[in-house]
C-alpha cells in the first residue's frame, strides 16, 4: 500500500511538472533584457525575396501584397513572389494585377496541380528563387499576415552576424471585429510567442519559427536542402529544427510585428491546432535522437529545452495522470490526497497570476482588447478552484458547507471528486464545444462552454486528439484556414 | 557632388533611424525586465504576508 501511495504521489507531482516549466520559461522573459541579439545587430538589408503560398486567397492576396511593397525596405531589395496553388477563385487575377502595377517586384508563379499543402507550394517557389544568385535572403509568410512597415527591416539586421540562420517574428492576431475566441488567441500568442520565445532566446534554442513570418539567410537555405520539409504537418518546426542541427541560429525579434487573422469558432481553432500538434508528435518521433542528447545538439538536446517541449507535447497526459493520482489517493488516503491537491492548485494559482499579470505588462496594447480572456484563459471552473486554494479557510467552508449531519451521503465527496478530476475532465466538455460547432450550434452556446471549461482546456484536448490521430494513422489532410481579410494593422 | 551629398544625408538620416529603433527595441526589452522584477517582488511579497497571517494554512512554504 505504501508503494502504491508513492506512486499515486509521484503521478501529481508529475503532473505539476508544466506549472513549473510554465514557471521557469516566464522567469527568463526579464533576461532577454540584458541577453538579446540586438548589440549584434547592425543596418542591413539584403536581396529578399518573399514568398506568399496562396490557395484561394482572392480576399487578401492584395491587401497581403500592398502592404508588403509598402514596407519601409528598398524597393530594389524586395521581389514578392506568389506561389498559387493552382486556385480557382480570382486569385491569378489579382496577382497578375498586381504584377502589372509593380513589374519588378511581384512575380506571379503557378502550380496547375495543386492541394498538396503549404510545404510543396513553398518549395515550388524556394526552387525558382534559388536557381537565381539575386536572393541574399528567402522571407516565408502566409497569404493573410500584414507587415508593420519596418518588420523586415528589424528582421534582416540580425542577419549581418551569419551565425544567424533565421528569424521569426511576433505574430499578433489582428481580426477586426475579432470575438472571444479570437481574443484568446490574442492573449495565448503573447504567452506563446512575445513571452516563451523570448525565453527561448536567453536559452539560445528556438523551438518554431513562427510559419507566417521568417527569414532565412540563402546560406541557410542551402543547408537545410533548399527545401521545406514535406513529410509532416509541421513543415515550420521542422525548419526551425533543421537550421539549427546545421549550427545556425534561429532566433526571435518580438519588436518586429506582423499582424494575423486567426480561427473565430471552436471548429477552426480545432482544424488548426489540430495540424500544429499531430505536426509536433511527427517531429518528436522524427528527431528521436536529439531528445535530452547534448551529444546530438547542445541546445535542442538539452533538459531545459527537453522539458519546455514534453510539457505542452505531453500537458493532456500530465493533466490526466494528476487527475488519476488524487482520485485513486482519495479512495486509499484521503488526507494525503487533500494536501497534495490544495499544494498543487496552490502551484496553480502562483503560475497563474504571475503568466497572466505578466502577460499583460509583456504586451498591454494586445492585452487592452483580451484581458479578459486572459484572465478567464483556464476557464471559471478552474479559476474558481485557484481562489478557493488561495484564500484562507474558503476552501474547507466551500467544500464542507453543504454537508448534513444526518445523512451519510455527503454532498463533500462529490464536489472534492468532481475538482479531483477536473484537471482531465476539463477536456471533455472542451471537446464538446468543438462537437458543437462543428453540428453548426448558437457561437454564444460554444463561445459559453469555452468561458466556463477554459480555452487552455481545449487546447488540450486538440493535443489529446493529436495522438490519436497520429496512433490512427490518419491520413495527414492539409485542412487550410479560412482567411476572410478582416485582419488589420493593430487589430 | 549634389547626388553624393543627397545620399550621404540620406544614409546618415537611415543609420540614425536605425541607431534610435535598435536603441528603443532594448528600451521595450528592458522595460520588461524591469516590470518582470517588480512583479516578482510584489508576488513574493503576497506570498510572505498570507504566510505570516496564516501560517496553519497549506501554503507554498510547505512545498519545500
Amino acid at each position: 500500500m505504501l508503494i502504491l501511495k508513492i506512486i499515486l504521489t509521484l503521478f501529481v507531482i508529475l503532473g505539476s511538472i508544466p506549472l513549473f516549466t510554465s514557471l521557469y520559461q516566464f522567469s527568463l522573459v526579464g533576461i532577454h533584457g540584458l541577453k538579446n541579439h540586438y548589440k549584434k545587430a547592425e543596418d542591413y538589408t539584403p536581396n529578399v525575396a518573399i514568398i506568399v503560398p496562396a490557395w484561394n486567397e482572392a480576399n487578401v492576396i492584395g491587401n497581403t501584397i500592398e502592404r508588403l511593397y509598402e514596407m519601409d525596405y528598398p524597393k530594389h531589395a524586395l521581389r514578392i513572389y506568389v506561389v498559387d496553388d493552382a486556385s480557382t477563385d480570382e486569385t491569378p487575377t489579382v496577382v497578375i494585377n498586381k504584377h502589372k502595377k509593380y513589374p519588378k517586384s511581384v512575380f506571379h508563379l503557378r502550380r496547375e496541380k495543386g492541394g498538396e499543402g503549404k510545404a510543396h507550394t513553398l518549395n515550388h517557389g524556394i526552387n525558382i528563387i534559388l536557381k537565381d544568385d539575386w536572393a541574399e535572403a528567402l522571407l516565408i509568410i502566409d497569404a493573410d499576415v500584414l507587415f508593420e512597415k519596418r518588420t523586415l527591416r528589424k528582421m534582416s539586421r540580425h542577419l549581418v552576424d551569419k551565425d544567424i540562420g533565421s528569424v521569426t517574428a511576433y505574430i499578433k492576431e489582428g481580426s477586426a471585429p475579432g470575438n472571444y475566441i479570437t481574443n484568446c488567441i490574442a492573449f495565448e500568442y503573447i504567452t506563446a510567442q512575445a513571452a516563451s520565445r523570448r525565453a527561448q532566446n536567453v536559452l539560445n534554442v528556438m523551438a518554431c519559427l513562427a510559419g507566417g513570418a521568417q527569414l532565412h539567410s540563402r546560406e541557410n537555405m542551402i543547408a537545410i536542402g533548399g527545401k521545406i520539409d514535406t513529410s509532416s504537418l509541421a513543415e515550420d518546426t521542422f525548419t526551425t529544427f533543421k537550421t539549427q542541427l546545421n549550427g545556425r541560429k534561429a532566433i526571435f525579434d518580438p519588436n518586429a510585428i506582423v499582424w494575423a487573422e486567426e480561427p473565430d469558432g471552436p471548429v477552426g481553432v480545432w482544424k488548426q491546432r489540430l495540424r500544429w500538434a499531430r505536426g509536433n508528435v511527427q517531429l518528436t518521433r522524427a528527431f528521436k535522437h536529439i531528445w535530452f542528447n547534448k551529444k546530438e545538439h547542445s541546445h535542442l538536446g538539452s533538459i531545459k529545452f527537453g522539458l519546455l517541449w514534453f510539457s505542452i507535447l505531453f500537458m493532456p497526459v500530465f493533466m490526466i495522470i494528476a487527475s488519476i493520482g488524487l482520485v485513486a489517493l482519495f479512495f486509499i488516503d484521503f488526507p494525503l490526497s487533500w494536501y497534495l491537491f490544495n499544494q498543487f492548485w496552490i502551484l496553480n494559482a502562483i503560475t497563474y497570476l504571475f503568466v497572466t499579470i505578466f502577460s499583460f505588462l509583456i504586451d498591454p496594447a494586445i492585452s487592452k482588447k483580451s484581458w479578459l480572456q486572459g484572465i478567464l484563459f483556464p476557464g471559471i471552473i478552474s479559476l474558481f478552484i485557484i481562489i478557493l486554494s488561495v484564500t484562507p479557510g474558503l476552501m474547507d467552508l466551500f467544500v464542507f458547507a453543504f454537508d448534513s449531519v444526518d445523512t451519510t451521503f455527503r454532498i463533500s465527496t462529490v464536489i472534492i471528486l468532481f475538482m479531483y478530476s477536473w484537471l482531465a475532465f476539463c477536456m471533455i466538455p472542451a471537446w464538446l464545444s468543438y462537437k458543437l460547432d462543428l453540428k453548426k450550434a448558437p457561437s454564444w452556446l460554444t463561445t459559453s462552454i469555452i468561458i466556463i471549461t477554459g480555452f487552455g482546456p481545449l487546447l488540450c484536448a486538440i493535443t489529446f486528439q493529436s495522438y490519436i490521430s497520429e496512433f490512427n494513422n490518419e491520413e495527414l489532410k492539409w485542412d487550410k484556414t479560412e482567411k476572410t481579410g478582416k485582419v488589420t494593422l493593430g487589430g | 557632388m549634389g547626388q553624393d551629398r543627397k545620399n550621404g544625408e540620406s544614409n546618415t538620416r537611415r543609420l540614425r533611424t536605425f541607431e534610435e529603433e535598435i536603441l528603443d527595441d532594448q528600451r521595450t526589452e528592458l522595460v520588461i525586465t524591469i516590470r518582470q522584477i517588480m512583479l516578482m517582488i510584489i508576488l513574493i511579497i503576497l506570498v510572505v504576508l498570507r504566510e505570516y497571517y496564516y501560517p496553519s494554512d497549506i501554503f507554498i512554504t510547505d512545498l519545500f
